[in-house]
């Protein structure tokens, strides 16, 4: 070997070793969750219980008797993610063992629909657990119905043509920043340096943190397996999916500046937008763009604050 | 340590000698005063706990489960609407077979809103597969209390601790309060066999298919019948400890009895006091009081009840369409009886929204049911009759 | 999950611990991920055959050593190749998209000049002897490849020394005399015979080769020139551009006019013009058609221009002007382009009355060359396969396809080596020619060629080409000193780590770490999918940056 050249390196991503996923998991082919909860894994490590809640995930996981994941789960209610992770910690807690990570792993309609008010009253109380979302924007366990996550023009089996969804998709972080949760990101299965980076940034952090999690999904979205991660990356790079962090719901740090690549390379992957006339698809458009002005324009925001006030020792912000 | 309680503050001091580690409680009337004492305790540190103030009861009983499926030691406690939105959960944690104490002051169901007492709260749950303890007095509150926590975590099943509204729960009595010495003896802390531990990962509540969950189910049951074992054997060392045991049921002056109450909560302390009167009027009345409801003592309340004339079972509740749910329970373990030593078993309906049950209510009972003047199989007691009824009565009378 | 097991052996609630990997997920897919190495555009393009990627990719690790050990298992100079070939690899090559193609050639140069133990060793003696008549690239590479296979090889070659072309026709500017005699030394070294000064039909006649030996390969190339075809082309000052050539490079100085037309558009042409300006002759260069139809590298042409020798486009030669017995110019008359002819370029039409005269005092014609026949058994024409009418006598290089280029001709000594090989081991002949690629040690499907289109681009940035060092003009016009000077082991390793490794997988681990069933796993120097998991998706292969992967159909 040359002793001149520095060591060759042809990775294109760099991620921690552990594997706690086990393969023979019951997710469909090219699933985003998967992936997801493999990085999720990949950052936290052995140390971490998870709770999951009625959602892909719980079907994922195996069938009893068996197990994919290496570290403990509770499969809990549909509404119940947040408090039952904060149960969890509040139990680790009287037990000495703070070193051990809480994760709550649920879907969008656990998360936006059925499950925010357990997860509003865990993040006002600032419980020290992470939330995931991982979001394919619909139930898409019970069969692809629309969730208050499907975004704007989506087909699903309960917004069928011409009745597809009209409503915008919910913003799940801004309405937990204005919790002043201690940190909020979304993060997205096609950078997953990226995710691992923020969970291992939640872990060190005590208090409520969210990740908001965009993942493809073949069956619901109507799209190639083999292009699970590509849409995933279309999402951002089309400026569709935003990534950034926003902590104690004032500072805002965008993580990457994506190429604004016409929306239609991500609209045409995915049958779910198949019906979309010219006219809808230049309304997504606007609203990109309108979106995009309305994000910098909270990192202006965040920029101009000092930071807030602390609260003095006698009170202090509970853990 | 003798003091001045009322029956949520009982409680109180049950959790508290229990040692209960994590509560998540919200707030409902009439059993707020159990979750603000045990507040207080945990602010001053006499409870070494944490208190998670969640935002619903839903929440409350999924951050007991959380809690305790990692092994801590869990209290929550609620009432009527607030038991009926845990109702999801409350199958969960049987389920799940997680030792949850549960203390629910029984209050009526809305609409109209009632914050007084009745049992379609707490009876609603029955089929849930938590076990049920319905209380008479503040100093057995706290003992059951601590009991439950020990056959819980024995059995491996949830239960509940019953007390009625106001009239147990706000009405003060003495109480002596047992050392906490004494309960740490009796009660060791929590060593729950499976749980969520990251030395030993494993899945909770994973999708279980046809060919195996009624195993599972099975084994609840089986759980269930060997609680009431536990339940008499728990309640016999307490005894031992402290000098009060109150077995599955209470019975009062039963022996040649012709006519008894059967009843569950503060009605059985009035029900002595016109069994009493009763007596001294020449008529050989007696009376049982439901402790356990479930596992359903069957076995006790057939040596109690065989051979007997007649049993009349006051329900302060009732499953509409049918009749009164203790006194369903009642006829349905008395059925397994020879017919000549089944007793005849009538019910009455009474004092629903917390109606008030009082003595001349419970003797007159008694008296009529023993003439044979009771309608059979259910009387709707103290309450407006349709017109044509209200007529017919007023010309009997 | 028997209903056969014991009610007491199931825990008290269901709790799952046994691993899902007992769950054999693999019987869902219907198409699977294979690694394949699929073939780079450059590999496809070279005309000898370089598994390009390969030894890039071995370099970019940092093993100088076992990069110029792959590169040479089949290829006998690539020092020579890396300075002389017109890398045909480089146009298609996918980096062009993203910051500049591979500069291939300057790698290959390095890697040729690395010094060391870096030929392979022969096989087991076969027995078996071979004559190759040209000593050229082409009956270099067969010598090669030929003695590797474990044959006995003599090669017949009727110059002073080996190399054949490469000696005589390429100066010293671009093909230093020492490089080539080191490649050729080392090809001597491994037991190779080189009979100089012996022609064949002179010294030896062509049957008792095949008498001697038990095959003949003929790889004389083109060493018979056109003439001009004009009056006045016998003047002793109209020289013919190669033997000329030869001489110069042979370090011989004859007497030269001062000035000279240089007539033709190709190598021969170039490489003349710029030795005659080192010699102190001032070229002018004539051609007949355009910049854009030369057949001449461009690289050449470039170096030519950019050294200040002038071109006189579309000008075809109609006499030489001779006075008082000296050549005082070039008639030439003006071409203009018409219609396209056989090879494809438009063809130079004359302009009636355009005629023009070019002052010079000797012309050099540089016009293509044909094969000298003489004292083989006629003009020989081969099959796809190489393989002659006559048994046991094959053709290599210029001589069997005029593809043209030294590169092309390896190509074609290394595949009549392979047909060779076969007919000396079993007597038989392959069906078809075989294809350079396939001859890999390492399996490439050579069908599935990477276009720019197959690459995930999420992956690659712009990395721009670093420049070729060319000696300044002033410091080389003056001498055959090296024009294009080399890298250094770290340019080397910094322009093989620029190589996408189209095709080739390199382990960055996209595969890997993107599946959703943890089903790829490392395995030695590369990976292997888990069959018994894997649900066939694709992700993989749809992530892989380099086209390394490739879905086929499962066969139950």
């Amino acid at each position: 070997m040359s002793t001149n050249a520095t060591l060759y390196d042809p990775k294109n991503l760099h991620l921690p070793d552990q594997e706690l996923l086990r393969s023979g998991h019951l997710a469909c082919p090219g699933c985003g969750a998967a992936l997801g909860m493999r990085l999720a894994l990949k950052a936290l490590g052995p140390k971490t219980i998870v709770v999951i809640p009625a959602c892909c995930w719980a079907v994922i996981n195996g069938p009893y008797p068996f197990h994919a994941l290496g570290v403990p789960v509770l499969q809990v209610a549909f509404e119940t993610a947040a408090v039952s992770a904060a149960g969890i910690r509040a139990a680790l807690h009287m037990k000495g063992r703070d070193d051990v990570a809480v994760l709550a792993w649920a879907g969008d309609g656990g998360t936006f629909d059925i499950g925010f008010q357990s997860l509003s009253g865990a993040v006002e109380r600032n419980e020290d657990i992470i939330y995931v979302c991982y979001d394919n924007e619909a139930y898409m366990n019970t069969g692809i119905q629309r969730s208050s996550a499907t975004p704007f023009g989506a087909w699903t089996t309960t917004t069928p043509e011409p009745d597809t969804k009209p409503e915008p998709k919910k913003n799940i972080v801004e309405i937990l920043a204005e919790h002043r949760i201690p940190y909020a990101a979304t993060a997205s299965i096609a950078f997953p340096e990226d995710f691992v980076r923020k969970l291992q940034k939640a872990r060190s952090i005590r208090g409520a943190k969210f990740i908001h999690l965009w993942i493809s999904c073949p069956a619901g979205h109507k799209s190639e397996e083999r292009l699970s991660v590509k849409i995933a990356r279309l999402a951002v790079e089309t400026g569709v999916f935003p990534l950034y962090e926003v902590e104690h719901g004032t500072r805002y740090t965008i993580n990457h500046e994506p190429s604004f690549l016409d929306v239609t390379h991500y609209l045409e992957l995915q049958g779910r937008f198949r019906h979309l006339t010219p006219e809808q698809i230049e309304f997504i458009r606007q609203s990109i763009r309108w979106e995009w002005q309305r994000l910098r324009a909270k990192v202006a925001m965040g920029e101009s604050l000092p930071e807030p006030p602390v609260p003095p020792a006698s009170h202090p912000r509970p853990s | 340590m003798k003091k001045l309680l009322k029956g949520n503050s009982a409680v109180a001091y049950g959790v508290k000698l229990a040692r209960a580690e994590v509560i998540a409680a919200y707030p409902i009337t009439p059993q707020t005063s159990i979750i603000e004492d045990l507040a207080a305790f945990v602010a001053k540190g006499e409870l070494q706990a944490t208190f998670v103030k969640v935002e619903s009861e839903h929440s409350a009983l999924a951050a007991c489960i959380g809690a305790a499926s990692a092994g801590a030691r869990v209290f929550t406690a609620t009432s009527a609407q607030g038991l009926a939105l845990m109702h999801e959960l409350i199958h969960w944690a049987a389920g799940a077979r997680l030792p949850i104490v549960l203390a629910d002051v029984n209050r009526a169901m809305a609409p109209g809103w009632s914050i007084w007492t009745d049992q379609n709260d707490t009876l609603s749950q029955r089929d849930t597969g938590w076990m049920q303890l319905y209380c008479a007095s503040s100093q057995e509150v706290v003992d059951s209390v601590v009991q439950a926590y020990k056959v819980a975590e024995k059995v491996l099943l949830p239960v509940m601790i019953v007390l009625d509204a106001f009239f147990l729960s706000h009405t003060h009595e003495v109480v002596d309060v047992p050392e906490q010495t004494l309960v740490d003896r009796f009660l060791p802390p929590l060593d729950l066999p499976l749980r969520l531990d990251v030395d030993r990962p494993g899945a909770f509540g994973n999708l279980v298919f046809p060919d195996r969950y009624m195993e599972f189910r099975y084994k609840i049951e089986l759980a269930h019948r060997e609680a009431l074992e536990v339940w008499r054997e728990v309640d016999r060392e307490w005894g031992e400890l402290v000098g009060r045991s109150y077995g599955l049921l209470e019975a009062y002056r039963l022996e040649d009895a012709e006519t008894v109450l059967l009843t569950a909560g503060t009605p059985a302390s009035t029900g002595k006091v016109a069994v009493d009167q009763l007596r001294q009027e020449g008529i050989p009345a007696g009376l049982v009081r439901l402790r356990l409801f479930r596992p359903f003592p069957a076995a006790e309340l057939e040596r109690l009840l065989s051979g007997l004339r007649r049993v009349v079972v006051l329900d302060r509740n009732c499953s509409y369409g049918h009749h009164g749910i203790f006194h369903q329970e009642v006829k349905s373990a008395l059925y397994e009886l020879p017919e000549r030593r089944r007793p005849q078993v009538l019910g009455v309906v009474a004092g629903l929204g917390g109606r008030d049950i009082t003595v001349a209510d419970l003797a007159a009972i008694l008296r009529q049911a023993h003439r044979g003047e009771l309608a059979a199989p259910v009387t709707w007691w103290n309450v407006l009759q349709p017109e044509e009824e209200a007529v017919a009565l007023a010309v009997a009378k | 999950m028997a209903t056969q097991a014991r009610l007491r052996d199931l825990p008290y609630l269901p709790f799952s611990d046994k691993p899902t990997t007992n769950i054999k997920t693999g019987t869902w897919k219907y198409v699977e991920p294979v690694y394949e190495n699929a073939l780079p555009p450059c590999a496809h393009a070279c005309p000898a055959g370089n598994d390009i990627s390969f030894f890039l990719l071995t370099l970019a690790k940092g093993d100088v050593l076992g990069a110029a050990r792959w590169l040479r298992q089949r290829n006998p100079i690539p020092a020579t190749l890396g300075r002389v070939c017109p890398h045909p690899c480089e146009g298609p090559c996918n980096r062009a998209w993203l910051g500049g193609a591979i500069a291939v050639h300057m790698v290959e140069r390095f890697l040729g000049d690395v010094a060391g133990d870096v030929i392979p060793a022969p096989a087991p003696e076969t027995g078996k002897k071979v004559a190759i008549v040209g000593a050229g690239p082409a009956g270099l590479a067969a010598a090669y490849n030929l003695r590797l296979a474990g044959h006995h090889v003599e090669v017949f070659d009727d110059k002073p020394a080996p190399g054949g072309y490469l000696r005589t026709g390429i100066p010293e500017y671009r093909l230093p005399r020492a490089v080539l005699d080191r490649e050729v030394d080392l090809i001597a070294q491994l037991g190779v015979v080189f009979r100089q000064k012996v022609r064949v039909g002179r010294e030896v006649s062509f049957e008792e080769l095949r008498d001697s030996f038990d095959a003949v390969i003929v790889a004389v190339g083109l060493h018979r020139s056109r003439a001009l075809g004009i009056p006045g082309e016998n003047h002793p000052q109209v020289y013919n551009g190669v033997k000329l050539l030869e001489q110069l490079l042979a370090g011989e100085r004859p007497e030269l006019p001062q000035r000279m037309a240089v007539v033709g558009g190709g190598n021969t042409a170039m490489d003349v013009a710029r030795s005659l300006l080192r010699v102190g002759v001032a070229p002018v260069v004539v051609y007949r058609r355009t910049r854009a139809e030369m057949p001449a590298i461009a690289a050449e042409v470039e170096d030519a221009m950019a050294e200040g020798i002038p071109f006189e486009f579309l000008a075809a030669p109609v006499r030489v002007v001779v006075e008082q017995g000296r050549i005082v110019g070039l008639a030439c008359q003006r071409m203009t382009l018409g219609e396209p002819d056989a090879s494809g370029r438009r063809r130079p039409v004359p302009v009636p009355g355009s005629e023009f005269v070019l002052p010079c005092g000797g012309v050099v014609t540089a016009l293509g060359e044909v094969t000298d026949w003489e004292g083989l058994p006629g003009e020989l024409a081969a099959d796809s396969r190489q393989v002659t009418a006559i048994p046991g006598v094959f053709l290599a290089g210029d001589v069997a396809d005029g593809a043209g280029t030294v590169t092309a001709a390896v190509g074609s000594g290394i595949r009549v080596a392979q047909v060779v090989d076969s007919y000396l081991r079993s007597s038989e002949l392959p069906a078809q020619a075989p294809r350079v690629q396939a001859l890999w040690p390492r399996r490439v499907n050579v069908d599935r060629v990477v276009e720019f289109s197959r690459l995930n681009l999420a992956y690659l940035r712009s990395l721009p080409r670093p420049p070729i060092p060319h000696r300044p003009v002033e410091e080389r016009i003056g001498s055959f000193v090296e024009v294009v000077e080399g890298w250094s082991e770290q340019q080397a390793i910094a322009e093989a780590r620029r190589c996408i490794e189209c095709g080739t997988c390199n382990e960055c681990s996209n595969c890997l770490y993107f599946c959703p069933d943890v089903a790829i796993h490392r395995a030695d120097g590369g990976f292997v999918v888990d069959r018994e998991h894997c649900k066939g998706c694709g992700i993989c292969v749809e992530e892989c940056p380099r086209d390394a992967l490739t879905l086929r159909e499962v066969v139950r």
